[in-house]
């Protein structure tokens, strides 16, 4: 286990900002914790990460108790990146090094990583949003640590710099750190996370693995000149729970452990052709905006 | 300890805005001392010939105050504002460590200060030539002045982690150390020991003031009183004070959410 909270109670003077929160993460899994804006999701990793105090409630991390020291196998950007910005990036980065304990050789390592080696002895100020985001998970990168907490990290970049730091949160991943990542945009957990935890209003609305909460719905998206036959024929095939039309498209509902492409073969054999079909997901976004009604 | 000490130096040193009030407090400083030159002790020994110039640098020096101040603000405020603060305690520093830090900072500031003042003292001391003695009990002064600096920046510190902000820090330190407490003083002149006990009071009694003893004001049947050392009793007052500040420092820090 490598993280377990133990109903975490945050009252800020008139609000409530988290309500027992009670949440278990797994060694190497990429946890995301989905909420909008103001549901608790900083306040909950600010106190993870020591800068909150919790009202009340436990936590621990490696099922341990001494919370300074763990936080030097934790590598954390919450909110902001946060550096000197007097200081030429290296000198910020020897700071977090000194810090966590780690040979400052380490910063070559992750400049590299983040693409900033080139940059490394520029002034932080003169970075641009997205460099300084790169700066911010180098960091969090330094001294290889078991665990990276990010909030919000693609924040305010440019789709380029998303796709950049979505793979760059992949491939640590797939070394087998265990991520725990904050966010409101529900496509980021989707594509990144494979386990998710929603919260709303500081409370646990719901929690399991992504595939699990997202696949709870088995639906195909399916186009043809012949809307009216298409729909007859889709009716026809045994599996099909139940059909309606969503503007140009027809949307098809599967029983549980149908296949999209055995309705495509039947459709085949009936001699339909279609000119759209896509196998559909529930995803995060709908799934969303039911759970928090 | 050792990796604090070398994160605050790297912070201090490579600040230009720290580095430039470095400089300018070099050049006034030696203004300060050096006009206080030629004043008359009541003993009749010349201020800045040895062992004297310890008493007189350190309490001249001692109205630079604001300089050490100043760098000791902008460099704690500055880890709020940056939020470098919060950053540190995500890193893996804790909340105690970090203060032992900014403590470290402000003894480094107040070593720095203390060294500067000892080869002001050497220069001016040795071209004045001749002299008896060379540390004399008068040497205790530059104790008396280390304790003073670093005592004022902890009350210093006391005002960053409580407001947080540069300016606000600043121009509150100002307020106190140029309005209140002077008229609160003043205002409790007849409560002669209360007064004795306001907290910048109590490091100004580290120093001593060279030009007291020329003073028309004071009776020349009070003078036995004058003593030429720094008074013990109140550099063990002043230590109480000190830790009272870290005390409540730390009190302030450890409550808050970062």
């Amino acid at each position: 286990m490598i993280l377990n909270t133990d109903s975490l109670f945050k009252k800020y003077s008139n609000l409530i900002a988290l309500n027992r929160l009670s949440i278990e993460v797994e060694k190497g899994v990429v946890y995301g914790v989905l909420g909008p804006n103001g549901s608790g999701k900083t306040t909950t990793l600010g106190i993870l990460l020591g800068v909150t105090n919790a009202t009340s409630g436990k936590y621990s991390w490696f099922s341990s108790t001494n919370a300074s020291s763990d936080r030097k196998k934790i590598g954390a950007l919450l909110e902001t990146p946060n550096f000197y910005p007097n200081l030429n990036a290296w000198d910020n980065l020897s700071i977090t090094c000194k810090i966590k304990q780690v040979p400052t050789d380490d910063i070559h390592r992750v400049a590299e990583l983040v693409g900033l080696s080139d940059r490394i002895f520029d002034k932080f100020k003169t970075y641009s949003l997205g460099m300084k985001q790169r700066l911010a998970i180098g960091a969090a990168l330094l001294g290889k640590p078991e665990v990276l907490v990010l909030d919000e990290p693609t924040n305010g970049l440019d789709p380029k710099g998303i796709v950049e730091i979505r793979n760059l949160i992949k491939s640590i991943s797939k070394q087998g750190v265990t991520i725990l990542l904050a966010s409101h945009a529900l496509d980021e957990v989707e594509k990144v996370c494979s386990h998710v935890c929603v919260i709303q209003k500081g409370k646990k609305i719901t929690e399991g693995s992504v595939s699990e909460l997202v696949v709870s719905e088995n639906l195909v998206e399916l186009s043809s000149e012949n809307m009216d036959s298409l729909e007859k024929d889709c009716l026809s095939f045994s599996d099909t729970l139940n059909c309606k039309k969503e503007g140009a498209v027809l949307v098809i509902k599967l029983s549980e452990n149908t296949k999209p492409i055995e309705l495509n073969k039947y459709l085949i054999k009936q001699g339909v052709v279609v000119n759209h079909f896509i196998p559909r997901k529930k995803n995060l976004e709908e799934f969303f905006l039911e759970k928090t009604k | 300890m050792k990796r604090l000490f070398q994160i605050e130096l790297l912070k201090l040193r490579k600040n230009r805005a720290i580095l430039v009030i470095g400089f300018l407090y070099a050049l006034i400083s030696v203004f300060l001392v050096y006009k206080s030159s030629g004043v008359k002790t009541y003993i009749d020994k010349e201020t800045l010939q040895f062992p004297m110039i310890w008493l007189t640098a350190t309490y001249m020096l001692g109205f630079l105050v604001i300089f050490p101040a100043i760098i000791s603000i902008i460099n704690t405020s500055s880890e709020f504002s940056n939020k470098t603060s919060r950053q540190h305690i995500i890193d893996g520093m804790s909340k105690n460590e970090f203060i032992l830090s900014k403590l470290i900072s402000i003894f480094i500031l107040s070593t720095v200060f203390t060294l500067y003042l000892i080869f002001l003292c050497l220069i001016l001391g040795f071209s004045k030539g001749h002299y008896n003695e060379f540390f004399g009990e008068q040497f205790s002064f530059v104790l008396g002045y280390f304790l003073y600096l670093f005592g004022i920046l902890t009350f210093v510190q006391l005002i960053c982690f409580l407001l947080k902000k540069t300016g606000l820090s600043l121009g509150i330190f100002l307020l106190y150390y140029l309005c209140v407490e002077p008229i609160l003083y003043w205002s409790l002149l007849k409560e002669f020991e209360i007064k004795k006990f306001l907290p910048l009071e109590i490091f100004d009694n580290l120093l001593f003031s060279p030009l007291k003893d020329n003073s028309e004001t004071i009776d020349k049947l009070e003078i036995p009183n004058i003593v030429y050392h720094m008074e013990w009793k109140n550099a063990l007052i002043s230590i109480v004070y000190i830790i009272l500040f870290i005390v409540i420092t730390k009190t302030i820090f450890n409550k808050r959410d970062i």
